[in-house]
């Protein structure tokens, strides 16, 4: 009990001291603008949702509004497309494996 | 044999890179509450059929299961995986559905389960579709891309071509009648109104045509036939190596 204490006292500082120098850094780069680098959002390579689904479904009055658990801020959909492809690609590498590396030479059942 | 894997390994590869997909899914809030409700209606009895049907087949068909996961698994990430295509206003991305693929292999009711699960998540996690979109685009993806797969695939098999081009055709078809799926929701839209009901039908009816030729003049139409190329290789692979597979789904005879 004591030893798994410790180690979430030793994280909680970790965070913490990370926090004191995010926000040392933070107040270096102060006053910097910050600048968009990468166009996409209306740009080049738009999904057909948007310039298509999107278009037509304003022009009838609906627009499209934010989904209710909006993920689609910063690089954190880059983040949950990541850990969800990773997901699909251990079940399909698993499955896979079992399948068709594991099952070859089986014709006459499934598995 | 040696070319078929490693195509397999190279779409698999180009598959699983992180991207952020914007696609066919119809975005949230674009339906008003009584066409969220009209959708959800039409693909309940589907979804049902579907469980019970998964279930059934879990117990009688061997490997079954993991055929569930591996397809299932494919329709995600196929139904999130944007592909470079030339939009409406210039270079956009557009996406497989993958339910003609699991529809041949499944049965179109499995598929339809699979493809409501993946597009859950998606909505869900990925801002990607919406959840009140979610009867919509289990219909277009699920219903109308698994059953128009399903029977293509069926209807191509009783030509007596070869297991490739019955690939080609499910692939090729389901994605066609996917996106003709998201062109009767969006058309659909414009039926409210004070018009009378032959007028409404006809205001719908040509937007839903506008929408969907848009769709194939632009995106869809190399982008069907790369997914029939990619279905028409996975079913000839699934032969080669465990044709026991395909024969006990009886998608091929004995």
């Amino acid at each position: 009990m004591l030893k798994y204490f410790i180690v979430f006292v030793l994280t909680l500082c970790l965070i913490q001291a990370h926090a004191l120098y995010a926000t040392e850094a933070n107040n270096t780069i102060n006053g910097i603008e910050d600048k968009e680098t990468i166009e996409s959002e209306n740009g080049k390579w738009t999904g057909i949702d948007v310039s298509i689904v999107g278009k037509y479904a304003e022009k009838y009055g609906h627009p499209p509004k934010d989904p209710y658990i909006n993920t689609d801020q910063g690089d954190l959909l880059l983040f949950v497309f990541t850990v969800f492809g990773l997901i699909g690609g251990i079940i399909i590498g698993y499955n896979f494996r079992k399948l068709f590396i594991e099952g070859k030479g089986k014709s006459n059942s499934g598995t | 044999m040696r070319i078929i894997l490693s195509g397999i390994i190279v779409v698999l590869t180009l598959l699983l890179l992180p991207q952020v997909a914007h696609a066919m899914h119809i975005t949230e809030g674009i339906l008003p509450p009584k066409w969220a409700i009209f959708w959800v209606v039409m693909i309940m009895p589907f979804v049902v059929v579907g469980t019970l049907k998964l279930k059934k087949n879990k117990k009688e068909v061997p490997g079954f299961l993991p055929l569930v996961g591996l397809v299932g698994a494919a329709v995600f990430v196929f139904s999130c995986f944007p592909i470079p295509v030339v939009g409406l206003n210039g270079m956009a991305t557009a996406h497989p559905a993958g339910t003609g693929m699991s529809a041949m292999l499944l049965g179109p009711f499995v598929s339809v389960v699979i493809a409501g699960i993946a597009l859950f998540i998606q909505a869900l996690f990925l801002a990607h579709g919406g959840l009140t979109t979610l009867g919509v685009n289990i219909f277009s993806m699920g219903v109308l891309g698994s059953f128009s797969g399903y029977f293509a695939f069926r209807i191509v098999q009783r030509m007596g071509l070869r297991l490739f081009w019955c690939g080609f055709a499910a692939g090729v078809v389901s994605d066609l009648f996917t996106y003709m799926g998201t062109s009767i929701g969006l058309g659909l839209l414009v039926f409210e109104g004070g018009e009378s009901l032959p007028i409404a039908i006809m205001h719908s009816a040509k937007a839903m045509l506008e929408i969907f030729v848009v769709f194939i003049a632009t995106s869809q139409g190399p982008l069907c036939v790369a997914e029939g190329i990619v279905v028409g290789f996975a079913i000839s692979y699934v032969y080669k190596v465990r044709p026991g597979i395909l024969q006990s789904l009886k998608v091929v005879k004995v």
